[in-house]
């Protein structure tokens, strides 16, 4: 009997753990994101243009060598922009995604500490462009009620459910 | 087995048919593709280039050579169509043949090209058609930036107030455009049925 409702817990509590996964991010194969191999294509053939562009240099000079005013400033930009995720990424915080979009929002968690934003008022500047989607840390609403409590009611009907059972045996 | 078993069984059950319930609920909504984020914003400020620079393409277009380009050329119409794309993007460029389609129903674009090469952009368009009024050349992606742009194509709705009213991520189709576009233009007195022709 124990081990029955054992084994119905584990099943549930893994549909529930999938359901959490294909909502946090279902991809789409119907846009494209630009990585650095898309640089060149067939229509940049012309002798004119340029094969490396210098965009991308200034960017990563921009970024990779950014000059924060303190040790302090920097850590605490750097752990800001982890908790924050590429919009465009499967599953990459901002620093560890290399991708143009990913260095962009770096550079702007960067310059908006600098210039002495809040955290809160860089994630609202994130969750209004890219929505919810961006933050690791889903803020509690109606919507993510399902998603903080389930765990909790989960873990607490499994108490509730092993006490009774062995309150049971103990009887018998 | 005692009735107080019976009945927990019954619970457990039922807790396993509502998760399941969700578990196929989560998998096929596809929610991230008809974004709600930004709906009701408005267009966000910019001065941009236009990619229709008299130097280099000179589309015969009535604004060909307007060189700067700035969020109040966005909303000079009931209802705007505003397509980013890039001549990297291969879904853009299966998405330029059905541009064509909106442009020939009267559907008024604005394209924003998208972290790309001046020259490569034209070239696009030279070689298989130009679907737009104007295009905005966004080189750094500063203003997709501010429109929240996560790949191309994607595309934006914007009323004569300057107010996003549709978005969506990826290709659109006939079908995309039937669901989430055309029921804007119901409304608009002038424009040309849309839907008839579908």
């Amino acid at each position: 009997m124990i081990w029955r409702r054992f084994f119905l817990f584990s099943f549930l509590s893994s549909l529930l753990f999938s359901v959490m996964l294909t909502n946090s991010y279902a991809a789409s194969s119907n846009y494209e994101t630009k990585s650095d191999d898309k640089t060149n294509n067939t229509y940049a053939a012309s002798g004119t243009d340029p094969i490396f562009v210098v965009l991308d240099k200034e960017q990563s000079i921009n970024v990779d060598l950014f000059q924060f005013d303190n040790i302090q400033q920097q850590q605490q930009a750097i752990s800001l922009a982890k908790s924050l995720r590429c919009p465009q990424c499967q599953n990459q915080n901002l620093i560890e995604s290399n991708s143009p979009i990913a260095r962009d929002l770096r550079l702007k968690v960067f310059q908006m500490y600098k210039e002495g934003k809040s955290e809160q008022e860089i994630i609202d500047y994130m969750t209004y462009r890219f929505g919810d989607f961006v933050l690791y840390n889903p803020k509690l609403s109606m919507a993510t009620l399902l998603l903080w409590g389930a765990p909790l009611l989960l873990l607490l009907l499994l108490i509730f459910y092993s006490f009774r059972g062995i309150i049971n045996q103990q009887q018998k | 087995m005692s009735k107080v078993g019976r009945k927990s069984n019954v619970i457990i059950l039922l807790i396993a048919v509502i998760f399941l319930s969700l578990l196929i609920w989560g998998i096929t909504a596809k929610n991230n593709e008809n974004s709600e984020v930004l709906i009701g914003e408005p267009i966000p400020h910019f001065e941009l280039l236009s990619l229709y620079d008299p130097q280099n393409y000179n589309p015969q277009q009535a604004n060909a050579s307007q060189r700067y380009i700035n969020q109040n050329d966005l909303h000079q119409l009931p209802m705007q169509l505003i397509n980013v794309w890039a001549s990297w993007c291969s879904t853009c460029r299966l998405e330029h043949a059905y541009l064509l389609t909106l442009k020939q129903q009267g559907i008024p674009i604005i394209g924003i090209n998208y972290r790309d090469q001046r020259q490569a952009a034209i070239n696009v368009l030279l070689q298989e058609g130009d679907p737009y009024q104007q295009v905005i050349f966004d080189p750094k992606g500063s203003l997709a930036l501010d429109l929240g742009v996560m790949g191309t194509p994607e595309s934006y709705l914007v009323n004569q107030q300057g107010v996003i009213v549709q978005r969506y991520r990826g290709q659109l189709s006939a079908e995309v455009w039937q669901r989430y576009f055309a029921p804007h233009f119901v409304s608009l007195p002038s424009t040309p049925s849309l839907s008839a022709q579908q």
